[in-house]
């Protein structure tokens, strides 16, 4: 009996197999909250079904939306389609039941942005009180191309198909099936998709967050909906600053390089931003690489603190909260310590041509800050050009410094009025975009440390950053030339290989990358899946360890409770217990490095102040979510189903009433209540 | 990130009240629906000493007393109590010769039937407004709802 039914349990899985097939590499789209709105994608709680249809022509289009007998249809959508005027008629329409995005760079669009065309618009420095003629991009309009669709709200699933081999499992079931052969309707059965993104955060972040506390107080089984983005920043400095001592550090001049580590794209977790990000990301770390030695050895009078800022293309969430920290006398400096600030934006198109420093006009008219910005611009104006007084600084962190307190700054940039990143925090923003090209014929290993074009700018753009940041901090002139930024580091940072690489530095510190370096802001709940790409926070948290750090020879117990020994100050450093480089055999020796670099919490304010329709702070929130897949099938016509439905139906009845009939009737006397109460349970419980 | 708000004494008295006007609602469902089926097998067992219920064989006596029982008891927010004796002794009252009990029990029916129909029809229209207004209402309907959907408003 029992293997009977083991017998039959092994029939029953391979049955559905049978009938689906599984979709492995999925990438969905997900809701995402802020005070006010939710932008995003949702499907149903037990999916949403259509009938395959590939969207390659305009007649495809029609079809879908007006013409095909058999809606809802689930859209393979080209690459060329994948835009605003084609997604809004498939918002407004109802036969859509959903939208899977062919990603490949064949059909790609010149230029594709699904940012809105003013980032952050309403949590800058701009706003009624303050250059309210430059506020909402009166003055520039920074991304131009911006299509908006990453804030739009859909409700139906968006994925995209990123795998080619997946893709050909569809577009052959699509072709086996659903075409249509010379103009007439394909007959059923048909081959469908169903994909499964239900997300459970609805409406806005104030309505979510109230309804997660709700469920935590009063209810048996709490469910949490939703999450605050949260992260980390990375941060260090050529002087080591005291962590536990909080608030106005005595006698400290700081002079800020700041830069982002953030991207985000339509789709989740996929945000390559390689002209968006990595190019400021790299360039500061190729910064901090030439100008560390030069600062251990003729330290110049003012501290130089590097600042690498997450979440900041959801409203500033990095800067903003360390700013909140400063004014609250929750960090290691305040705002009274910040001399003055350099942020480098993006840097990677540069072609050789000059960067743009871009400053504040508003702030400038204040004679003080006005001299001191143009000495900023002097020490960078070697490479540079200055620009025009009314323009108005584009999207960065410097503008939530400036909120608080009117510091000079400058912002490094390689656009003047509008970004010449076509693909701004979008999918296609990746190493080719940044002109990453290799010759032909090298192998990965080749590859790695060989110089690209875009490592010799990006190494040039660090060099004159580094020189002039030490410059700003008041080092001497003599020293300049000792300051050069390696391009083979650059290289390796940008390398484009596929393959996990063990990269082997100078300072014989192994890492493994993982080097498509994917950026997105990571989140602290358990549940998600986790990336296969390292986040970025911990990837420059130990470059930085390996660049600005030095080797003791502490051990493994040694370096995780530092505090023990008298020569070692964890106040000042941290320590990590790191893996040594691959020797011959293979084998490693791990070895404990102390460096200044720190992670500081990047939350929004409004989480901590409990200020969930905040308008000054960030307030995105993403969703969770109990599953996202996806698989395709074979159906049936609807009037094969209800056929079935209804012949089961009565099936299922007759049998009942003949066992009624032959078997109760013998063994119970009729009473008339008896029946009544039979049939009234028995249909209860159907 | 889970944090119990620190909220005013006006504010949670309010959010109190809510709750409890909340938790009511579902105290009554699940009452109304429980007691009302527990009533059914109960009731025979007591009052008529067997497990099988057999109004033909009962004196009319306990008939009537067993509807007055029923009656009264529906006044605890229990309709299904009228519910029960508006089904068990309709032929009693109205298709029956007439007997010396049998004009109290009418009375008993019909009030049954009219109480009956005025809680179906409060908890029809109260569930309507709910189920249509709740995710309009906001804050207020999250702190009347037990369970709140997920993933819709």
């Amino acid at each position: 009996m029992l293997k009977g039914l083991m017998f039959l349990c092994v029939l029953c899985s391979s049955v559905e197999q049978k009938i689906y097939v599984v979709l492995n590499e999925t990438v969905p789209c997900v809701r995402l909250l802020n005070a006010t709105h939710q932008i995003g994608c949702q499907s149903s709680i037990s999916g949403d079904t259509g009938v395959l249809h590939v969207l390659e022509t305009e007649s495809d289009l029609d079809w879908i939306l007006s013409s095909g007998p058999h809606p809802p249809y689930m859209v393979i959508m080209e690459t060329a389609f994948f835009n605003r005027s084609v997604m809004m008629r498939m918002k407004n329409s109802s036969r859509v039941a959903g939208v899977a995005v062919i990603i490949s760079k064949t059909g790609l669009a010149d230029n594709f942005s699904p940012h809105t065309t003013c980032p952050n618009q309403n949590t800058g420095v701009y706003s009624e009180s303050y250059g309210s003629d430059l506020a909402n991009c009166n003055g520039t309009v920074w991304n131009p191309l911006g299509n908006g669709l990453s804030y739009e709200d859909f409700s139906f699933p968006v994925f995209a198909l990123k795998d080619e081999n997946q893709t050909q499992v569809l577009r052959k079931c699509y072709e086996d099936h659903n075409q249509r052969v010379n103009g007439s309707a394909p007959q059923y059965p048909l081959c469908a998709m169903q994909l499964f993104s239900h997300m459970h955060a609805v409406t806005d972040t104030v309505t979510c967050m109230r309804r997660t506390d709700l469920q935590n107080r009063f209810s048996i089984n709490p469910e949490v909906l939703c999450d605050p983005l949260s992260d980390f920043n990375v941060w260090t400095s050529t002087r080591p600053l005291n962590n536990s001592a909080k608030g106005h550090a005595a006698d400290e001049s700081v002079v800020i390089a700041a830069t982002r580590l953030d991207g985000r794209s339509f789709f989740w977790e996929q945000a390559p931003a390689a002209e968006g990000t990595v190019s400021g990301i790299v360039t500061l770390l190729a910064t901090i690489q030439a100008l560390y030695p030069v600062t251990q050895e003729a330290p110049p009078p003012r501290n130089i603190f590097f600042s690498f800022f997450q979440g900041e293309a959801f409203d500033y969430i990095g800067s903003s909260k360390m700013v909140y920290d400063m004014e609250k006398n929750d960090f290691v400096i305040d705002m009274n310590n910040v001399h003055s600030m350099l942020e480098i934006g993006q840097v990677g198109l540069r072609s050789g041509r000059s960067l743009w420093m871009h400053s504040d006009p508003v702030s400038r008219q204040n004679k003080s800050v006005d001299t001191e910005v143009s000495e900023e611009e002097g020490k960078l104006s070697l490479f540079s050009h200055a620009l025009s007084r009314s323009q108005p600084l584009p999207p960065s962190s410097f503008q939530r410094f400036l909120r608080a307190r009117r510091i000079p700054g400058l912002v490094l940039a390689d656009h003047n009025t509008s970004f010449t990143n076509r693909y701004y925090e979008s999918m296609y923003d990746d190493a080719e975009n940044l002109n990453v090209t290799y010759p032909p014929g090298l192998t990965p290993d080749e590859q790695l440390v060989y110089e690209t074009d875009a490592a010799k700018s990006l190494a040039e753009v660090a060099t004159l950053v580094a020189r002039s940041l030490y410059l700003q901090a008041g080092g001497e002139e003599k020293n300049l030339n000792n300051i050069t930024a390696d391009p083979k580091i650059v290289s390796h940072m940008t390398s484009t290989n596929t393959h996990t690489h063990t990269l082997t530095l100078t300072l014989s510190l192994s890492l493994s990358l993982s080097p498509s370096l994917s950026l997105s802001l990571s989140h602290t709940h358990r549940h998600m899946t986790s990336s296969h790409t390292p986040p970025v926070t911990r990837f420059v948290q130990y470059i930085l360890a390996n660049l600005t750090g030095t080797v003791t020879n502490l051990t493994e117990s040694q370096c995780q409770n530092p505090s023990e020994l008298s020569t070692e100050n964890k106040d000042l450093f941290s320590y990590f217990w790191v893996s040594g480089p691959a020797s011959v055999n293979g084998t490693r020796e791990p070895f404990c490095v102390r460096a200044s670099v720190r992670l500081s919490k990047a939350v929004s304010p409004a989480f901590e102040l409990l200020e969930y329709g905040s308008r000054n702070y960030s307030t995105w929130t993403e969703s969770r979510w109990k599953s996202i897949r996806a698989r395709i099938f074979l159906v049936a016509s609807r009037e094969l189903e209800v056929m079935h439905i209804l012949i089961k139906n009565l099936i299922v009845s007759m049998i009942f009433i003949l066992i009624y009939n032959n078997a109760c009737l013998s063994y119970f006397t009729p009473k008339r209540q008896n029946k009544l109460y039979t049939a009234f349970f028995f249909f209860l419980h159907i | 990130m889970i944090t119990i708000i620190p909220i005013s004494l006006q504010q949670s008295c309010r959010v109190a009240v809510l709750f409890c006007l909340g938790r009511w609602q579902q105290c009554c469902s699940i009452l109304i629906s429980s007691v009302g089926y527990l009533c059914m097998d109960l009731s025979r067992v007591f009052f008529t000493g067997n497990s099988t219920m057999n109004l033909e064989r009962m004196p009319n006596e306990e008939k009537l007393s067993l509807c007055r029982r029923y009656y009264l008891g529906g006044f605890a927010f229990l309709p299904f109590l009228w519910l029960v004796n508006v089904l068990w002794f309709f032929k009693e009252a109205f298709l029956k010769p007439a007997y010396t009990e049998q004009p109290q029990i009418k009375s008993y029916i019909k009030k049954s039937a009219l109480g009956l129909i005025l809680w179906v029809a409060v908890l029809t229209t109260w569930i309507t407004i709910f189920q249509h207004f709740r995710a309009r209402w906001g804050e207020v309907g999250d702190y009347l709802s037990f369970t709140i959907p997920l993933g819709t408003a």
